[in-house]
């Protein structure tokens, strides 16, 4: 994902330019790169099974199960194994370093969890509102700990595991997905540092993979996260679609956060982050891929939907609905305007009340939902 | 698909049994020392619904069963006693500790003299005087036994033991240090969690805790401190602080608290329930231990004429204090009388008797890192302690909130930033009064004095400095 230049959904871009992509950045990415390129045979993949069914903390801790991919002909798959783990550990150090080069998203990251938090809390609340349950069950200790326990969530474009794992703290499911291997296994040795993501209700699962590839597998998910993501695809109006393809249908979100295309977003997020102060790397933001947020708007709120209807119970009544029928996909629930405080360093969400022309000049984060049918 | 699955390696599905007690002694926070601020934190945090869930242990090494049973007698009071802002009262009311305090044992006060002892220029602070404050308050303070303050928060915590908090009483911690064995070159290839970061402390009981967040709430010789090298910023005095329960004169008004300036420190008298109050002194080491050993009555007379004479008569005093025939009560009387008819302020009640075995003397320091020692005159060190220690509960709610990591620095630094210019600007400011009001230099006297008569005078100002001393 965008979290780190090298970064990309890769069926979005030419596979050259990805290459040419990589060797662009500094001796320590490309030669990585190379080692990716050439020795891709022989790089172990991990993947993580949590147990879920036990209760204690003790027995939560589930060992994890690797799967250690190689070729016959490569008797010492193990000992380069670990030189290529070695040098990702020492990418995923940077990576997750909060002065490293992705700082302003680790000090974004607290506020978008906070976000998504409110929002699905938000149309929680009114669901119950509706079937007239009672709101205390939002107040337990439980619901504190583990707001989205039981949740299917998708992070897509999840980089270093920055937001996936937040979520997984939070009782997630989570399927953190990313286009580059290298962020995968970024994220994958970062999460063996905490016993807690493994240790349920929510579990982990990082695979690497791009959206389209999970649309066409019919995965769908709770929650679908695409964080700092669309500006660095090349075809956004395609991903947009996708991951609304990969939102559950019957009330499913879709969290969206990216930039804006305005005078004062190039001012800000490319002439002063990227060439001025240098606090992101040059080459980061290709401002024609920034999308305004009434675009976004407008697409999904233009999404039509195929709803297959062969309900048994609706031919007694009206015998001609059943079959495929198209329908609105959703809409858009809020959309709110963040900004960083320069002096503190800590990002905030602006008030409802600034108008939206200022606000939502820069940054900025929508909820989109999916109709309930 | 370049990769072909040939074979596949499965690690053990039940972990050994080094590693299933390594994880079993895994906590999210330990806070090392059981004093007012260490258990405050467990409290807090115990309390809240949002960090309830958090496994907390807390390891105080003293025993403090004496606290568990704290059975004072009515007629007797401890001489340790603290000073709590109505910022702290409603913390400790937040985190459910206020119930538990021994509320006859609790004196509030809400006014505060404040006297230079070489020109008598004044500065009073008063929760009736509409021009200090603005806000509605009853009390500026409340005057409260250390002890109290302990079994308060003791007896609330001790309710949470047997959830997710864990407390280690008369246990030492042996060593803090971060796991080196358990890290492997190449972390979790053979499907270990990496446990590297986190710090370790093996305690006297041979237990070996490992924790995404420690705090270090034991005082100024802190392990914890000297573990991560936090240099504390401080400074030692060479002053000694003298404290005493003293009985006083009962029918003069005892809402007050009195402080008047010497050239050597300090002397403070705070108001406690039933005519007692408690005495605060601090001055130079070997008149420290001089005063401290004096005959009962000759004690008692100097702490009055320490409140009433001159300073010329004082230092008089002071050089005959070896003198056994040399009696106080003489030379007050008279010098007394003739003060009384000049003076046109109100001063504190007159001492009648000392509480038994309540003299005890200590060395002032003034430090500032997690912890606060800070020079009494200000009476802050506590407050300040529980400022931070609410602050630091709400960074962790915080962090809990949006899933953070709480061993996170990003988080942290929320703590310390928040924090940090508190403690140095009160460090500071407590420094600088220590200085100014140690001096006998005429005109530096004369230009004290009159700032704080223009303080006095200057109601937006005088509200301003006590808002920021209450934390309001």
């Amino acid at each position: 994902m965008s979290h780190y230049p090298s970064n990309s959904l890769m069926s979005h871009y030419p596979s050259n330019s990805l290459m040419s992509h990589y060797l662009s950045h500094g001796p320590l990415l490309s030669q990585v790169m190379v080692r990716l390129c050439s020795k891709s045979i022989k790089l172990s993949n991990f993947y993580a099974k949590p147990c879920t069914n036990s209760s204690t903390f003790r027995s939560q801790i589930s060992f994890l199960q690797n799967e250690f991919f190689s070729t016959i002909s490569d008797s010492k798959f193990s000992t380069i194994n670990e030189e290529e783990v070695l040098k990702f550990s020492q990418l995923a150090k940077e990576w997750w370093s909060p002065n490293g080069p992705i700082k302003l998203l680790h000090s974004m990251n607290p506020l978008r969890v906070l976000y998504i938090r409110r929002q699905y809390l938000k149309s929680k609340l009114d669901v119950n509102f509706k079937l007239n349950k009672n709101f205390n069950d939002f107040n337990d200790v439980e619901n504190f700990k583990f707001p989205f326990k039981g949740l299917r969530i998708l992070d897509m474009g999840c980089g270093g595991g920055l937001l996936s794992e937040s979520l997984v703290r939070l009782g997630a499911s989570v399927v953190g997905a990313d286009a580059s291997l290298e962020n995968i296994q970024i994220a994958k040795i970062h999460s063996f540092k905490d016993p807690m993501l493994y240790s349920g209700p929510g579990n982990l699962e990082y695979r690497c993979i791009t959206a389209e590839k999970l649309l066409e597998q019919e995965e769908s998910f709770d929650i679908v996260c695409a964080m700092e993501i669309i500006e660095h695809v090349n075809n956004p109006m395609e991903f947009l679609k996708t991951c609304t393809g990969l939102v559950k249908p019957g009330g499913g979100h879709l969290f969206l956060s990216t930039i804006s295309r305005t005078p004062l977003s190039y001012f800000l997020t490319i002439l002063l982050a990227e060439k001025v102060f240098k606090i992101i790397p040059s080459g980061t933001h290709d401002f024609n891929n920034y999308i305004k947020p009434d675009e976004i708007q407008a697409i999904i709120q233009e999404i039509q939907t195929n709803k297959n209807i062969n309900n048994e119970r609706n031919n007694e009544n009206i015998s001609n609905i059943s079959g495929i029928v198209s329908e609105k996909w959703g809409f858009v629930t809020d959309i709110t305007g963040i900004g960083l405080n320069p002096i503190t360093g800590k990002w905030f969400e602006f008030y409802k009340w600034i108008p939206t022309r200022i606000q939502l000049d820069v940054n900025y984060i929508i909820t989109a939902r999916r109709i309930l049918s | 698909m370049l990769f072909l699955s040939l074979f596949v390696t499965l690690l053990p599905n039940e972990p050994n049994d080094e590693s299933r007690k390594n994880l079993e002694n895994i906590y999210d926070i330990v806070i090392v020392g059981g004093g007012i601020a260490g258990n405050a934190l467990a409290c807090a945090l115990a309390n809240s619904k949002i960090t309830k869930s958090q496994r907390v242990a807390l390891i105080e090494f003293s025993d403090v069963s004496y606290l568990k049973e704290w059975k004072p007698s009515p007629n007797e009071f401890s001489n340790r006693v603290s000073a709590l802002t109505p910022q702290s009262i409603e913390f400790f009311k937040d985190i459910g500790v206020w119930e538990n305090f021994v509320l006859e044992r609790v004196k509030p006060f809400n006014d505060i003299q404040v006297w230079d002892g070489i020109t008598d220029a004044r500065i009073n602070f008063n929760c009736k005087d509409n021009n200090t404050f603005r806000t509605n308050l009853e009390n500026i303070g409340w005057i409260v036994e250390n002890h109290n303050i302990q079994q308060a928060i003791l007896t609330r915590l001790l309710k949470y033991k047997d959830f997710n908090f864990h407390f280690f009483e008369n246990t030492k911690v042996e060593g803090i240090f971060l796991d080196d064995s358990s890290t492997p070159n190449v972390p979790n290839v053979n499907g270990q969690f990496d446990l590297s970061g986190w710090p370790n402390i093996k305690l006297s009981d041979g237990n070996f805790l490992k924790t995404r967040l420690l705090v270090g709430a034991d005082g100024f010789n802190s392990i914890v401190r000297s573990f991560i090298n936090i240099e504390s910023i401080g400074w030692d005095y060479d002053a000694h602080a003298v404290v005493a329960t003293l009985l006083v004169d009962h029918p003069v008004e005892n809402g007050t608290a009195w402080q008047r300036f010497l050239p050597t420190g300090p002397i403070a008298m705070l108001p406690m329930p039933d005519g007692f109050a408690s005495m605060v002194w601090s001055t130079t080491p070997t008149l420290a231990s001089k005063i401290r050993t004096l005959p009962k009555n000759n004690f008692i007379n100097l702490v009055n004429a320490a409140f009433r004479l001159r300073v010329a008569d004082l230092e008089y005093f002071f050089s005959h204090l070896e003198d056994d025939n040399f009696d106080i009560g003489v030379e007050f009387d008279w010098r007394n009388n003739i003060e009384a008819k000049k003076t046109k302020f109100s001063l504190p009640p007159l001492v009648l008797n000392v509480q038994e075995k309540s003299r005890a003397g200590f060395p002032l320091r003034m430090r500032n890192a997690e912890t606060h020692t800070i020079h009494p005159l200000a009476g802050q060190g506590l407050n300040q302690g529980l400022a931070d220690v609410k602050c630091l509960a709400k960074v962790i709610e915080y962090g809990v909130t949006t899933g953070q990591d709480l061993g996170n620095l990003q988080l942290l630094k929320n703590y310390s930033s928040e924090r940090y210019l508190s403690n140095i600007l009160m460090l500071g400011a407590v420094d600088k009064l220590h200085k100014l009001f140690g001096t006998k230099i005429t005109p530096l006297v004369c230009i004290r004095s009159l700032g704080l008569e223009m303080i006095n005078r200057f109601g937006p100002l005088k509200s301003e400095i006590m808002k920021y001393a209450m934390g309001i």
